[in-house]
């Protein structure tokens, strides 16, 4: 219930947020009638009024039979994954993807993609071995070879260039 | 009767033949990667098609757009991956039929039903371009608005147990509709500032993270599984005739939706996939079992997603405006083989119109023999052990988000959009209603304000057009009417001493 | 997987072989910096701006001792081409094909490279911007529609294509010049606002003869007038809106920048070859069909046209109100 009373709490906060910048949208001659800000502010008032009517509903309305342990609501297949242990777990892929997006533009496409594809086998194996390792090199070589070499993609390159020019200036 | 030899020219030439068949693999293989847009996968090949033949040129652009509305389904249903915005409709239950083990039928019937959309789009396109080309001028802003009020109307329906949370996730997702250019004055609104977002939240980055992304973080705690439970995946298995005769309405309800989105430009498939899987359900004898793996739910958008493939080439030839943008590849093919398309390339060139419909007829059966051919090995390649498969789909998806538009930003936005849909999923609000929305969305503002321009701000252009109208008044009734069964249930419930519960 | 499209990818070479095809006559073409070049877009591949620029990159390589070739760098309306193109060095491997969209985008966001960190370096092309009508419509010039306009306001309906964007501004200054009220409807691109007047939504369109030409061809929409200096020269009959008493032109400009520290060779190279391919008989060809106008400008003259449109822009968008001080 409290999850259920902070939910509905944080969407009143959401709608408001969402309404200040509806307003901050400029007045355009152009807008019509309902104007650019119109639909916006209506969706800001109308997730405001929901979100009390869950919060007052949370509230109010007893759950039959609640039982310490089962779910207010009725048992959900996907219930399982989320315990505090499956967040911690799904946090921590999301920080590998965060990872992976940050060193993105230094170490280059193939490299942050064999970063990747490293972590996350590491991550599901949960121990390092050398099929991981072998996997995520000819991984990210394949990768490298459909995305950049066949479709042509611009991926970023990273450093390398810059380095590879700075070794062959100072070999020279 | 010269046309009819024209068509035979075609399907006997070995270079149509052969654009055919290669455009409709690569085309598969193309749409069945993530992010690698049909569009992508066409203009790939488009400066090949420079010295090639017009006829030839077509029909290869025209079979890589086939191809790809199909490969887009392969990760939809088995990684919950869709390629794109077309196939983000399939996933829903195709997905969930994969994780019953039944991927290889929901891959039969994606493949049959892409096929028998396939056949149908050319019928029309070659027997009612000139007929249906006049449909297409129905469809003015307030038909728009209207048709899209239709499809948000199940958004009650879609809410599952609880209306108020499904509302909630609709409301949501129109705010994120709402990211970008404003459709009527041209003022930035929710940009902060980022020219990423001046073109709104791409459909295909919202799918992948609403899907792919959300899914790939709740399933994480398989992690903590020690047995290596597998994929569950069979073989390919084809629906057999019984099984397609009793999937008939959704098959209808899809080429009706289809046919519509394919004529009216800026429609496109994601629309048409939606609303045809919506529609099914409203019509299914067995709704309960939408999301849960439904039969019906899969045939239904992928038929459509084929429909519109062919029938978006109606507006592109007999008026020169392209219906998607993956029409607008092909119309530059056309000029650039000096054809120009419009109301008059039927008379002046047809030997090219019906040479191009004899090439896909034949990119249409290539694409049924083609789908039985790579299936199987795409589908032991899903089987690897679990390590390797989610590693492999993480480095698929963010290589495909990344090639969307080349930006950084997009990875952000994805896996905001990621986190945004397991909220959502673990705080037990259904998702379908909030892509229905951002799918939606921009579709109903900008015809309602378009509408409203008209009457200078009177609602009464909303009546003044016939299919409006007829579409209000069937969104009103579908609204109301499970609203009123719900209160009649409730009272019936009520009044009996001790309900009885399954 | 990949094996089977690198498959694929062999079979489309061959049935293309015939594609590469074009003999390169080195003696007397434009010295040029480097070898290789590449033309960025900001559209996709198959819009207006990608087929203007693969001709350009096509006659280009027939006058200049390089071999250019375009790419397609969307997203961000144009931000990420601008960004790429500002890194780039000056050499002249890397240039941009541009259309007022890169300004407008500069003005209405704060992309990390706006116009102004880069360098004009000479103009191609005017659009041919005319305003059409249905066939039966009773319009027969645009004095009628302003007539029309006076006598009842918001009465007439204008289709533009995407909003806020240049065919917008010219109506919104056709209002404000002969003090009438239209309305103007603004749609998801020119396709779409011609559907509208074909479907009798909009009374009238605004947009480029190039897209408007198989409905012009077929007899379904009708030009009025042509928003252009003098008349064009695929619309000998179509008196301008000069012509007409109103003291319009529209500058929808096609042309090519580079980075700002791009080297005066480049420049060089370019304002010589422009010229030379306006008069090449198949790149006039193409450009003729399109009804663009050539309307070459020098390095100079391009820069102080882009200064001057950008400023005329940023007070439009200020005046409406679109973008704050």
């Amino acid at each position: 219930m409290l999850t259920r009373i902070v939910t509905g709490l944080a969407l009143i906060v959401l709608s408001g947020l969402y309404w200040l910048q509806a307003d901050a949208i400029p007045q355009s001659p152009m807008s019509g009638s309902v104007g650019a800000d119109g639909l916006p502010k209506l969706l800001a008032l109308v997730l405001c009024g929901l979100s009390l009517i869950f919060v007052v509903q949370s509230i109010l309305v007893r759950q039959p039979l609640a039982a310490p342990g089962i779910p207010e609501d009725d048992q959900d297949e996907d219930d399982a994954a989320f315990t505090r242990r499956g967040h911690v777990l799904a946090g921590a892929l999301l920080a590998i993807s965060i990872v992976y997006s940050v060193i993105l533009p230094y170490a280059g496409y193939t490299v942050a993609m064999g970063f990747l594809l490293l972590a996350v086998g590491v991550f599901y194996h949960r121990r390092m071995s050398a099929g991981i390792a072998t996997f995520a090199i000819l991984g990210a070589v394949v990768f490298h070879l459909i995305f950049i070499t066949l479709l042509g993609v611009r991926m970023p390159e990273g450093i390398w260039p810059n380095v590879l020019a700075f070794l062959h200036a100072h070999t020279a | 009767m010269t046309n009819l030899y024209y068509i035979w020219e075609g399907l006997t030439s070995l270079p149509i033949l052969l654009a055919a068949m290669a455009g409709v693999l690569w085309g598969m293989c193309g749409g069945a990667l993530p992010g690698i847009s049909t569009a992508i996968a066409m203009s790939l090949v488009l400066p090949f098609t420079y010295g090639m033949d017009p006829s030839a040129a077509l029909v290869l652009l025209g079979a890589i757009y086939i191809g790809s509305e199909y490969g887009g389904s392969i990760p939809a249903i088995l990684i919950r991956t869709p390629a794109s915005g077309s196939s983000a409709a399939t996933v829903v239950d195709g997905y969930a039929m994969q994780r019953q083990g039944r991927g290889g039928e929901a891959l039969g019937l994606s493949l049959v039903g892409g096929t028998i959309g396939g056949f149908v789009g050319l019928l029309l396109l070659s027997l009612l371009t000139q007929q249906l080309s006049k449909v297409a001028l129905w469809f003015t802003p307030p038909a728009y608005f209207a048709l899209g009020i239709l499809g948000i109307s199940v958004i009650a329906s879609l809410s599952e147990r609880n209306v108020i949370r499904g509302l909630i996730a609709g409301v949501l997702g129109l705010m994120v509709a709402t990211i970008g250019t404003d459709p009527v004055s041209g003022v930035m609104r929710f940009t902060f500032g980022y020219p990423e977002l001046m073109g709104g939240v791409p459909v295909i980055i919202v799918m992948m993270g609403v899907f792919a992304v959300t899914e790939l973080m709740i399933q994480a705690r398989e992690r903590d599984y020690s047995e290596d439970v597998t994929e569950r995946s069979t073989r390919l298995k084809l629906p057999s005739l019984k099984k397609l005769w009793s999937l008939r309405v959704p098959q209808i309800i899809a080429i009706v939706f289809g046919t519509i989105e394919g004529l009216t430009p800026g429609g496109g498939g994601s629309i048409a996939a939606f609303m045809s899987y919506n529609e099914a359900k409203r019509w299914s004898k067995e709704p309960e079992k939408f999301g849960k793996g439904s039969e019906e739910g899969v045939i239904a958008p992928e038929t459509a997603n084929n429909v519109v493939a062919l029938t978006a080439l109606i507006p592109t030839l007999s008026f020169g405006i392209p219906g998607t943008a993956t029409a607008a590849i092909l119309l530059a093919a056309l000029l650039i083989h000096g054809l120009h398309p419009g109301p008059n390339l039927f008379t002046s060139h047809p030997e090219v119109v019906y040479q191009l419909f004899s090439g896909l007829f034949l990119a249409n059966l290539g694409m049924f023999v083609f789908g039985l051919i790579i299936l199987s090995p795409i589908i032991w390649l899903v089987n690897r052990p679990r390590a390797y498969l989610r590693a492999g789909i993480f480095g698929l998806i963010f290589s495909g988000i990344y090639s969307v538009n080349g930006s950084e930003f997009d990875l952000y936005l994805v896996m905001a959009i990621g986190v945004v849909g397991y909220l959502l999923r673990s705080l037990r609000f259904p998702f379908l209603p909030f892509v229905l929305a951002v799918v939606l969305g921009y579709m109903i503002e900008a015809n309602y304000r378009r509408s409203l321009l008209i009457t200078n701000g009177d609602h009464i252009v909303f009546l003044q057009n016939p299919i409006s109208v007829c579409l209000l008044a069937l969104s009103a009734l579908f609204i109301v009417l499970p609203l009123y069964r719900q209160f009649r249930q409730r009272r019936r419930s009520s009044q009996a001493a001790h309900p009885q519960q399954p | 997987m990949a094996t089977r499209i690198a498959c694929t990818f062999a079979a489309l070479a061959s049935l293309a072989a015939v594609a590469a095809a074009g003999p390169a006559l080195a003696a007397d073409k434009i010295a040029y910096p480097v070898t290789t070049g590449t033309m960025i877009m900001q559209s996709s591949p198959g819009s207006g701006g990608d087929l203007f620029l693969r001709a350009v990159a096509d006659a280009a390589n027939r006058q200049i001792g390089a071999n250019f070739a375009v790419e397609n760098v969307t997203g961000g309306s144009g931000a990420k081409a601008m960004a790429l193109l500002g890194k780039s060095p000056g050499d002249g491997s890397m240039l941009m094909g541009v259309s007022p969209t890169y300004v407008n985008t500069s003005l209405l966001s704060k992309p990390p490279v706006s116009y102004t960190d880069l360098q004009p370096i000479v103009r191609l092309f005017l659009d041919s911007v005319i305003v059409v009508v249905r066939e039966d419509s009773p319009y027969k010039t645009l004095k009628d529609v302003i007539e029309a306009a006076k006598k009842a306001p918001h009465s007439v309906k204008v289709a533009v294509g995407e909003p806020g964007g240049l065919e917008t501004q010219t109506m919104i200054e056709l209002m404000q010049k002969t003090g009438t009220q239209l309305t103007v409807i603004s749609h998801d691109g020119g396709g779409d606002a011609l559907l509208s007047v074909l479907n009798g939504t909009g009374d009238m369109a605004i947009g480029e003869a190039a897209e408007l030409k198989s409905q012009l061809d077929a007899k379904q929409i009708r030009p009025i007038a042509a928003y252009t200096e003098a008349r064009i020269a695929t619309f000998p009959d179509l008196p301008t809106a000069r012509e007409q008493g109103i003291d319009m032109v529209v500058q929808k400009f096609r042309g090519i920048i580079g980075p700002k520290n791009v080297s005066p060779e480049v420049i060089k190279a370019w304002e010589a070859a422009v010229p030379k391919m306006l008069n090449d008989p198949a790149f006039k060809k193409w450009y003729e069909e399109g009804a663009l106008i050539p309307a070459f400008q020098p390095h100079d003259q391009f820069e102080a046209f882009i200064d001057n449109f950008g400023a005329k822009q940023k007070q439009f968008f200020l005046d409406n109100n679109m973008i704050k001080g």
